[in-house]
């Protein structure tokens, strides 16, 4: 095939709308002829440019006004800051959870004993310089409420053993994130 | 496990459809989009809501190429909405809800453009694209233009709407050439010459700009 012919056939090669025979014949071409070759590239270059431009944003108010125009109701249910701080904190509970019982898993559940856990935490937080004070005392409060929340998991889960504690305290922790991503998900999409 | 069991685990782990989700773009097919315009039409609103949250972007994307202004854009993606409810009871199911939303926005944003310029629109003679004017990138705005993508998007917007929005069509939204015909309400011959005469003006400014 000649250049002129070839180049006609580009276009359509970028749109993948060419015949199997053709496509082969084009880009046959295209490996030795260099003029063709930086055709194709900057129509490939144009396409994947234009698929690739950035989605523009709408204003939070775009649903609202649409429904103002139509005289309906707009009541869309938004999780209040205090929910949402509230998921965050729980999922960032359950996140730490996942990863002390992950680590019971590599070095043997029977080795694992959260009130050891715990005071370690918190040796390390009081280990911590002078020099960050404030966030020391942020820490400190931090592990006293994951301190009491193990102790009160420990005294209800009394009477099992531990891999059973464990095992329980983690389906726990893992749907305590998976509601709550999902919660997030949603709303983000709202 | 007992049905409700497994419908309750479903749930949790999010392969089971809850009551007033919204839907992602993945799960909307065209038979979600039927369901959510029933139930539009049955006078629920939180559907209309979660149809508009599905689509805002693309449509006012689309617009937003065509007008160029964010402000004009918004209140011309805002009344598709408008006219698609208002219409809902006229829509054919066998027509694909994003092609039809697509035509009325393309109908409203053509009717903007033809109310501002009213010689905006034209692209001269088809058979003729050299004629196009050619409206160059500056050096300034070529060394302004952050990155490859900016540059890009610059001088997609030194080309006619037309020729733009079918450039957006085909690439961005990926339709089809029927797709686009039906959005457009031109043949699929006319499609095939716009997008190749769109993409070869853009290829020459971009010789132009150096790419090459």
């Amino acid at each position: 095939m000649e250049c002129i012919e070839i180049k006609n056939k580009l276009q359509e090669l970028t749109d993948n709308s060419l015949e199997d025979q053709e496509v082969t014949k084009v880009k046959n071409h295209l490996k030795f002829c260099r003029s063709c070759a930086a055709d194709y590239r900057l129509l490939n270059l144009v396409a994947e440019s234009v698929k690739a431009l950035p989605l523009p944003q709408v204003s939070p108010e775009f649903n609202a006004n649409i429904f103002n125009v139509l005289g309906l109701e707009y009541k869309v249910p938004r999780l209040s800051p205090a929910i949402k701080w509230a998921t965050g904190v729980i999922v960032s509970l359950s996140s730490i959870w996942l990863v002390i019982f992950g680590l019971g898993l590599t070095f043997g559940l029977n080795k694992l004993d959260p009130y050891k856990i715990f005071s370690l935490a918190k040796g390390f937080i009081k280990a911590l310089p002078n020099l960050q004070v404030i966030l020391v005392k942020a820490g400190l409060r931090l592990v006293d409420m994951i301190d009491l929340l193990g102790q009160v998991a420990v005294t209800l889960l009394k009477g099992s053993n531990l891999p059973v504690q464990l095992a329980i305290a983690s389906v726990a922790a893992f749907a305590i994130i998976a509601v709550a991503s999902k919660r997030i998900y949603i709303n983000s999409k709202i | 496990m007992s049905s409700k069991a497994a419908v309750i685990t479903g749930v949790i782990l999010g392969l089971t459809p809850v009551k007033s989700k919204c839907y992602t773009n993945s799960m909307a097919s065209e038979n979600q989009d039927q369901i959510l315009i029933d139930r539009c039409l049955a006078g629920d609103s939180r559907a209309f809501n979660d149809l508009i949250n599905l689509y805002k972007r693309q449509v006012f994307s689309l617009i937003f190429r065509l007008v160029r202004n964010q402000s004009d854009a918004e209140d011309i993606a805002q009344e598709t909405f408008i006219k698609a409810y208002k219409s809902f009871a006229s829509y054919n199911p066998s027509y694909p809800f994003l092609t039809w939303l697509f035509k009325i926005a393309h109908n409203s944003a053509i009717d903007f453009l033809r109310a501002q310029k009213p010689d905006s629109l034209s692209i001269h003679d088809e058979e003729n694209p050299m004629d196009i004017e050619d409206s160059q990138i500056s050096l300034e705005e070529k060394i302004e233009a952050a990155s490859q993508q900016e540059l890009i998007d610059k001088v997609l917007g030194t080309l006619p709407p037309l020729y733009r929005e079918v450039l957006i069509l085909r690439h961005q939204q990926e339709l089809s050439y029927e797709e686009i015909s039906k959005t457009m309400d031109i043949p699929v011959g006319t499609v095939k010459i716009r997008l190749f005469r769109a993409r070869d003006i853009m290829k020459q400014k971009l010789v132009k700009l150096g790419y090459c």
